[in-house]
């Protein structure tokens, strides 16, 4: 499972009080990455750890292959 | 990678949202793949590729039409439809016909159509995979 945070979603994925949970789903085997033109936009350099920042090719990627891509 | 297609459904109207932002720059990526690219624009979506749409100056800051350099969907759209074209891919953008009537905006760039949701599922058939990004 690939979580892909974007637009305000990546708000979380600073280090802070709520970037615990990403760090966990990213410890039990989630591959959490952030948006980087969102990061950009909101001057966000420091990421939670397990947050890694993706340019949003990796949403084709997903797509193009076929896996049950959901947006929340 | 022309065999390739992927279906997007857009909800959301021009110049409000964030998520059409995000939607045109997925757009972006998959017709430089080649890949094919249907997208059902419904309710205020539909008024993305309305070709009346028009640059505007901003005089608050004092800057003519060129120097705001204001992007609209329907240019972008037409950009999509170019980029598309010169990779191989083809993009089949339907614009809710119901949708375009109640808003008035039945002015469509071309090389979009006017459609119905039955054209939706007719994408979700034909496509490797389906987005759907609604309003909120």
């Amino acid at each position: 499972m690939t979580f892909f945070l974007a637009q305000n979603g990546v708000l979380p994925a600073r280090p802070s009080a709520h970037s615990g949970t990403l760090s966990a789903l990213a410890k039990d085997g989630v591959t959490v990455l952030a948006d980087d033109f969102s990061l950009q936009e909101r001057g966000i350099t420091q990421l939670a750890e397990g947050v890694t920042v993706s340019p949003i090719d990796v949403v084709v990627d997903h797509l193009a292959a076929g896996h049950k891509t959901l947006w929340h | 990678m022309a065999d390739t297609t992927i279906a997007i459904a857009l909800m959301d109207p021009p110049y409000e949202s964030e998520n059409l932002t995000t939607a045109l720059r997925i757009l972006d990526v998959a017709p430089r793949r080649g890949y094919n690219i249907n997208v059902f624009a419904y309710e205020g979506a539909a008024a993305l590729a309305f070709t009346r749409q028009a640059a505007h100056p901003n005089p608050i800051h004092g800057k003519d039409v060129a120097q705001e350099n204001h992007p609209t969907t329907k240019d972008q759209i037409a950009a999509l439809l170019a980029e598309a074209e010169k990779h191989g891919g083809k993009v089949d953008w339907v614009n809710c016909g119901m949708c375009v009537d109640e808003r008035g905006v039945n002015e469509h760039v071309p090389g979009t159509r006017r459609g119905s949701p039955a054209d939706f599922h007719g994408f979700v058939e034909a496509s490797v995979n389906v987005l759907v990004i609604p309003t909120k």
